[in-house]
């Protein structure tokens, strides 16, 4: 079956010295004229489907008509003329091809029901599982990616995906912290050593004293035990003590003889990329830079819709600051009483509390450093608390409460 | 029997066969199928040839929106559609 305007449609314009007969002679030829349009008493026009063209001519050509093309219509004509305007056509491809591509993918991912757990953290997880910029919406496997997230996320209890259109909605649910856990103060806890040391002093509050003035004990030993045994019973309690002994550190310090500082900013250079999803595309030509006296600052702007809906389309900025190198002497070669200070100022700050009793140091010169050795005999506190997991505090061992 | 030439017997025995049939839509449209022939073309007029004569019609603005062997349509502003028999 042919189709006979599928080929399109030709706008004439035919003068004849009688276009009545003309008009006539081309139904009689079965020709189909549309909108014959009465110009004046020579001139007509007329539409006909482009396949009776050559009909027509040749009857115009034997009746001496003269025939002027205006103009064509039709799918195949538009075709035709849109292939004359590439760039044009590529736009029109291009977006079919969106049109078709897009409402399969998945474009945006947003996650609910976290209250503690970062929505960063759940959506690289996600991003693990295959779920991102991109991904086909039937190539999400909800169980799939339940199981992998439960297992990269083991604060979670429960997760499913859902799309709704071109988003990925993560639903989570996360786990409930017990209660038991939470109240250290039901919590029997005992105290350990957390040093090496001699017990000098032991002043115990509450809890079974396991050791003794004078008595060696070493780091993680348990020196009062959170059990209290009442001849009738075991009860669990906290305990609290100050334990101090004679401990001994070492301390190594390294100080450069010069330190290089930053001077005044000699330059400022930008360079701008493009990110699509996790492919980078730079803006400039080389990549290198040549300059190690310089500061580099990265930022990233991402394109957000209106509505807090965040485009995986992203600016990013390097901002490079060159400046100038100044040296400065850091340490003095006549004043290496200010590494033995600070030796002594960092234990400090190593104890919980307690005095340095005496010090053997040893400083010299190495290269471009000054280098301390040094051996510290402490008195310090070495009690830590030390939560038990196996009764909760008031728990007896008659039988009577079973809570373990 | 064929049933082409079932149909086609039933074709010439249709009465109305080849007579002319005209179809006035309001005032701007007519339709007149098995004419023989456009006699005159004007904006303000248009002859057809039909069976028994001529059909004359009269308006402003007339336009032949189709003509084929089977049928023609004029739209336009309609005056008048007059049947003169030979």
């Amino acid at each position: 079956m042919r189709i006979p305007f599928l080929g399109g449609m030709c706008r004439l314009e035919i003068v004849c010295a009688d276009t009545v007969r003309l008009l006539n002679t081309l139904t009689n030829a079965q020709l189909q004229m549309k909108d014959v349009v009465y110009r004046n008493d020579l001139t007509v026009e007329l539409t006909i489907p482009a396949s009776q063209y050559r009909v027509l001519k040749e009857i115009a050509d034997k009746q001496g008509a003269n025939i002027t093309l205006l103009g064509k219509k039709g799918i195949v004509n538009s075709l035709q003329t849109l292939m004359k305007r590439p760039v044009l056509t590529a736009f029109f491809l291009l977006l079919f091809l969106a049109t078709c591509y897009l409402p399969s993918r998945i474009l945006f991912v947003s996650v609910e029901g976290n209250t503690t757990i970062p929505t960063k953290a759940i959506l690289e997880a996600v991003e693990n599982c295959g779920i991102r910029f991109g991904t086909n919406r039937r190539s999400i496997r909800s169980e799939v990616i339940k199981n992998t997230l439960l297992q990269q996320i083991p604060q979670l209890q429960w997760a499913g995906v859902n799309t709704v259109g071109c988003t990925a909605i993560v639903s989570v649910k996360e786990k409930t912290v017990s209660e038991k856990q939470e109240d250290t103060e039901q919590r029997v806890s005992s105290i350990v050593a957390i040093r090496d040391g001699i017990i000098q002093d032991c002043t115990v509050l509450q809890g079974s004293s396991l050791c003794t003035v004078g008595q060696a004990v070493k780091a993680g030993q348990t020196l009062v035990s959170g059990y209290v045994n009442t001849g009738l019973l075991i009860r669990g309690t906290q305990a609290d003590a100050e334990i101090s002994a004679l401990t001994a550190r070492d301390v190594e310090i390294i100080a450069p003889k010069a330190d290089k500082g930053r001077g005044d900013i000699t330059g400022i250079s930008r360079k701008y990329s493009v990110k699509f999803g996790k492919n980078l595309i730079n803006l400039y030509k080389d990549s290198g830079n040549p300059h190690t006296e310089c500061v580099k600052i990265y930022s990233e702007r991402y394109l957000t819709l209106p509505g807090g809906f965040r485009l995986p389309v992203a600016l990013i900025t390097e901002t490079v600051y060159y400046y100038e190198i100044t040296e400065k002497t850091a340490v003095s070669s006549e004043d290496m009483q200010w590494l033995e200070q600070y030796a002594e100022d960092y234990l400090q700050s190593q104890m919980i509390g307690g005095q340095i009793l005496s010090r053997v140091t040893k400083t010299e010169p190495i290269d471009d450093a000054y280098y301390l050795y040094g051996k510290y005999a402490c008195r310090e506190l070495i009690g830590k608390s030390k939560f038990e997991d196996t009764l909760l505090k008031d728990d007896r061992n008659d039988g009577t409460n079973r809570k373990l | 029997m064929r049933k082409s030439n079932l149909i086609t017997q039933v074709k010439q025995a249709d009465p109305l066969c080849k007579a002319p049939l005209v179809e006035l839509t309001g005032d701007s449209r007519v339709v007149v199928e098995n004419h023989l022939g456009v006699l005159a073309y004007a904006a303000e007029e248009i002859s057809i040839r039909v069976k028994y004569g001529n059909i004359l019609v009269q308006g402003d603005g007339l336009c032949l929106c189709e003509l084929s062997r089977d049928q023609l349509i004029i739209i336009g502003t309609i005056y008048s559609v007059q049947l003169y028999r030979r």
